[in-house]
């Protein structure tokens, strides 16, 4: 900790200062909020930012700061979960690829080149079209959609680290592929993967906005950053303008804050490697 | 105990050459021998199929090689890898990227009791590893066991090798040019510890070198390679005093001697 605060690190410090905001903020908002997220004051409807509603009232007279809070944390706890699915999964079949080599190894990035070929928020709204929008249908798709980025990482490097001298100690010791895999390679090549699932959980967020903005997010009775966007929108011009503001700063935050923590950990590892 | 027949080797990136042709050779129980010849000759591609190393898929072989009377060559994977970190060790010229760069040395001493003995509590691990560490030479076990590689010197980190390479007290230990990336002082060591581990654990050494000078020390017995093939194998005094082959004679003159320094 002391490190990093010394460090000259600016993307680092700044990354982890924004995260480390939200996350507080989430973690209160599960036990306290201004207001009930869902409570409406008809007497009190689309009103500005004021002392009582502090990011002012929606359309139904609800407390857009609760919901901002609330919304943050869905969205949060959903990218996390999909960015967790899509770096498992993503590991697991880098890593087979990659240390197995050959035609398996041609087989499964092909079907990965085939899954990144298509935008992955088209792909996943044509497969909830298929599907259904179940409650956490999104957390899967999405999560499938991941995989093919982290398993590219992944594999590149295994094909990297498997030609280490290390690793050829590792089987002369009669060390079994799986234990190569975990014990020795994985802690390797962490260093790559953490930047990596940074910046991939920033895109998950963007996705589920995306996702929940154009009306196919997580149940609609949970505030959530792009569905509230997506309300926030018919008040733009005329009626309530901070109300789009307000949701689109925490989005740009939560967003920011993530990328600048990708950077660091990018820029720490590449330093480290010098 | 080892006993290799006319064994070669081809790469298929390169199907027209054999990078070891036709070697054969016999190795008694705990006898030490050297393998000699100059760069490209074959050497580590010998050693790497006698410690199964190379992937059926990358070559080809001809020939046996009988670790104990056990095919080395045709058996499956899980075959070798029993015989690998129990009968056979190896090591490499690279201390340093030989170790895993993440792990602390101690574990990685203690590998093949880990992988082969997985019934042994860390307890007795860590006592077998101190154990190997001190018979390599090395010294304050206590914080050599929790440094990172990149905290060692070269010749502490040959020490390491060599202590996770005789830890599962392997009966035959291959050691592939182990001095070369060491200055004079400590290869001098890094030698004379693997003659004492051949002379106290009774283990068998192939010792490989480019340097007919360090071999003829050590070695009761040495094989000069050329090109792929044998071209001498006999005692090493017999090597040193009588070569027979053109080849071994110019090895010899270009060993360095006193006289031809000060001349
Ligand atoms: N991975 C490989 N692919 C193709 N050919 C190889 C490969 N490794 C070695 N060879 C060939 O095998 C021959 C023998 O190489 P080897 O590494 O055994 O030499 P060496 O005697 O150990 O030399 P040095 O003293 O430099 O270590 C070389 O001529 C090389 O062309
Ligand atoms: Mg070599």
């Amino acid at each position: 900790m002391k490190k990093i605060l010394k460090s000259d690190n600016w993307y680092l410090k700044c990354g982890i200062f924004i995260t480390g905001f939200i996350l507080i903020v989430i973690l209160i908002g599960q036990f306290w909020t201004p207001y009930d997220s869902g409570y409406m004051d008809g007497a009190a409807r689309l009103e500005g930012p004021s002392f009582a509603h502090i990011f002012g009232t929606d359309n139904f007279g609800r407390d857009i700061l609760s919901r901002v809070i609330e919304g943050t944390g869905t969205t949060f706890l959903v990218s996390f979960c999909i960015n967790l699915i899509g770096l498992l999964a993503g590991t697991m079949i880098g890593a087979a690829a990659g240390y197995r080599g050959g035609l398996f190894d041609d087989l499964l990035m092909r079907i990965c080149d085939a899954i990144t070929a298509f935008p992955n928020v088209m792909l996943a709204l044509v497969i909830i079209a298929v599907f259904g929008s179940g409650d956490l249908n999104i957390i899967w798709v999405l999560g499938i959609l991941f995989i093919p980025s982290y398993a590219r990482i992944v594999r590149s490097q295994f094909v990297q680290q498997k030609s280490c001298n290390y690793v050829q100690m590792a089987k002369l010791m009669g060390a079994s592929p799986l234990r190569i895999i975990f014990v020795h390679i994985l802690p390797n090549i962490y260093s790559t993967l953490l930047p990596a699932a940074t910046i991939g959980f920033n895109n998950a967020v963007l996705a589920e906005a995306s996702m929940s903005f154009l009306g196919v997010g997580v149940s609609a009775n949970k505030p959530s950053l792009g569905r509230m966007l997506n309300e926030a929108q018919s008040f733009l011009v005329g009626g309530a303008p901070w109300y789009a503001a307000f949701v689109g700063l925490a989005i740009v935050l939560l967003v920011m804050g993530l990328s600048l923590l990708g950077e660091g950990l990018q820029k720490e590892q590449l330093r480290g490697k010098k | 105990m080892l006993d290799v027949k006319d064994l070669r080797v081809q790469f298929l990136t390169s199907p027209h050459k054999w990078a070891v042709d036709g070697v054969s050779f016999h190795m008694d129980e705990g006898e030490m021998i050297g393998i000699v010849g100059e760069s490209g000759c074959g050497k580590t591609v010998t050693a790497m199929s006698l410690s199964g190393l190379l992937k059926k898929k990358d070559v080809r072989y001809e020939g046996t090689v009988k670790l104990d009377g056990r095919e080395m060559l045709d058996t499956d994977r899980d075959n070798i890898r029993n015989l690998q970190g129990t009968s056979l060790a190896v090591v490499f010229q690279e201390p340093l990227s030989a170790l895993d760069p993440i792990m602390k040395v101690g574990p990685q001493v203690e590998e093949a009791i880990m992988v082969h003995h997985p019934e042994i509590s860390p307890e007795d691990r860590k006592k077998m590893a101190f154990e190997a560490m001190e018979n390599s030479g090395l010294y304050d076990l206590e914080n050599v066991y929790e440094s990172y590689p990149h905290q060692l010197s070269g010749g502490m980190l040959q020490r390491i090798c060599i202590a996770a390479a005789i830890i599962s007290k392997p009966r035959l230990l291959i050691a592939d040019e182990p001095t070369t990336a060491l200055d004079v002082t400590t290869q001098a060591h890094i030698l004379e510890l693997l003659k004492r581990i051949n002379r106290e654990q009774g283990t068998g050494i192939i010792m490989i070198s480019h340097n007919l000078a360090v071999v003829n020390a050590l070695c009761s017995r040495i094989i000069v390679m050329k090109g792929g093939k044998i071209v001498e194998d006999g005692p090493a005094y017999q090597i040193r005093n009588n070569p027979r082959h053109e080849y071994t004679k110019q090895l010899i003159a270009a060993i360095p001697t006193r006289e031809k320094k000060y001349r």
